[in-house]
């Protein structure tokens, strides 16, 4: 038997529980890796199972194709979703990305998985009405593979190398299209520099979603402003030590912004501008005495000042604006990031 | 019946590694020491207090802290703290 196979000894009926007893699994059943399956979906990128695709945090395992696609596998993917597969989790180990990091913080922070492009129509990922789940089985098992890469490869286990003190439903899948064709500005892979043709993958170090309910207005400032007060929160990394976030503007306040001319660059700067927390906040309202001191403030932020107000991010390009969600709903979505360098963007390639 | 399966575990190393390991017989006050702080609150003050502690008991003590505890030293950095230092103590995890 090849050194990377596995027997186990099932009924018809029990094959699932069976399964579980192996400990490669998230919670959820998964899918036998069968060596058949397996070859689908290695044949589907053209490489050989062996072949070392890289290193992954913090066990620092090889990920061979095989590996990766039997976790593919597992998750419900089909093979036709695996170079997609493969190029996220090829971002997610590019060392700008800090995987380690991700993987072993104390955190709640996981990769989000954001696609553009002709991919999204190719292999049915959901960019509109209920975009961050439940389903479809594109994007869920897209996120799905992703993860159990991650604690089958990586290593990283809750309570074990996964230091996570809360988890986060995300942890099971967190994969999205945008919905670039109702959005008033060009595609997020175009704005960072691809081609509209292509096929993108962007992973980006995120928290779960904070909704944004704004159902009254159709102001550009009214719908930002709600926006940007949930960008301000204390209770996000952010607030401490800046990095980026991701904006989901909702398709109806997205219209509204678009309608009024605004561009993805004044949206960015309005939040910029907004999502800020205050001397007062951090002191926690107790005032006389300044209760907490960060280092890392540089000097133009006027740590004497009750009334200087401290930005979420270092600068408006650290705002990442898409558009994504059902046609009915006035709402947004604001993704707290983690770190500095919380973004990684790859061309998803079907000839390998 | 018997399922015959692909591991997804990927393939690790043989369980060698290659390092230029301390001495066990090696004096304490000989050795150079390097504190790598993260960057997180706590670590200021824990390697303030680790620097005082290991002062009289060892060679010398160096320090250095990375830009943000979300990224990697850089590897100028490592390299010297390599070069430099005979055992590195970093951190802290909150």
């Amino acid at each position: 038997m090849a050194n990377d196979l596995v027997a186990l000894n099932v009924t018809e009926v029990s094959w699932a529980e069976e399964l579980y007893s192996l400990g490669w699994d998230d919670g959820l059943p998964v899918i036998p890796p069968t060596p058949d399956t397996v070859e689908k979906f290695c044949s589907a990128v053209g490489l050989s199972g062996e072949l070392g695709l890289f290193r992954m945090p913090p066990s620092n395992r090889l990920a061979t194709v095989r590996a990766v696609a039997a976790n593919s596998v597992m998750a419900g993917a089909k093979p036709e979703y695996f170079p997609t597969i493969l190029a996220a989790l090829s971002a997610i180990t590019e060392p700008e990305f800090n995987l380690h990091a991700v993987q072993c913080s104390t955190h709640v922070v996981t990769p989000l998985i954001i696609l553009n492009g002709p991919i999204r129509h190719h292999i049915e990922i959901n960019c509109a009405a209920g975009v961050f789940g439940p389903g479809p089985r594109s994007n869920v098992t897209i996120g799905r593979s992703v993860r159990l890469a991650m604690m089958n490869i990586g290593g990283a286990r809750p309570g074990e190398l996964d230091r996570s003190t809360l988890g986060n439903p995300a942890k099971i899948s967190y994969c999205i299209g945008e919905r670039e064709e109702v959005s008033p500005w060009s595609p997020l892979h175009v704005a960072m520099g691809f081609k509209p043709q292509d096929s993108v993958v962007t992973v980006f170090q995120a928290e779960a979603p904070h909704s944004v309910t704004n159902h009254l207005s159709s102001d550009p400032y009214e719908i930002l402003s709600s926006i940007a007060s949930t960008m301000s929160s204390m209770g996000h990394n952010n607030a401490w030590l800046m990095g980026k976030m991701v904006v989901v503007v909702g398709p109806e306040h997205a219209i509204s912004l678009g309608d009024a001319g605004w561009a993805r660059s004044d949206v960015q700067r309005y939040l910029y501008q907004r999502a800020r927390i205050s001397m007062s906040e951090f002191q926690f309202g107790r005032l006389g005495k300044e209760r907490f001191y960060n280092r890392h403030w540089p000097v133009w932020f006027d740590r004497g000042s009750a009334e200087e107000r401290w930005p979420v991010v270092e600068s408006p390009d650290d705002i990442i604006v898409m558009v994504a969600g059902g046609d009915e709903g006035r709402f947004s979505a604001v993704i707290p990031g983690w770190g500095l360098r919380a973004v990684v963007s790859k061309v998803i390639s079907a000839d390998r | 019946m018997q399922l015959e399966l692909v591991s997804p575990m990927g393939k690790s190393d043989d369980g060698k590694v290659q390092a230029n390991l301390l001495s066990v017989d090696a004096e304490m006050k000989d050795l150079t020491v390097h504190l790598l702080d993260n960057g997180k609150w706590n670590a200021n003050h824990l390697f303030s207090s680790l620097e005082t502690a290991l002062q009289d008991r060892v060679r010398h003590v160096s320090r250095s802290k990375k830009a943000h505890y979300s990224v990697n030293a850089d590897t100028a950095t490592i390299q010297e703290i390599a070069r430099s230092s005979d055992f590195v103590v970093t951190g802290v995890g909150d």
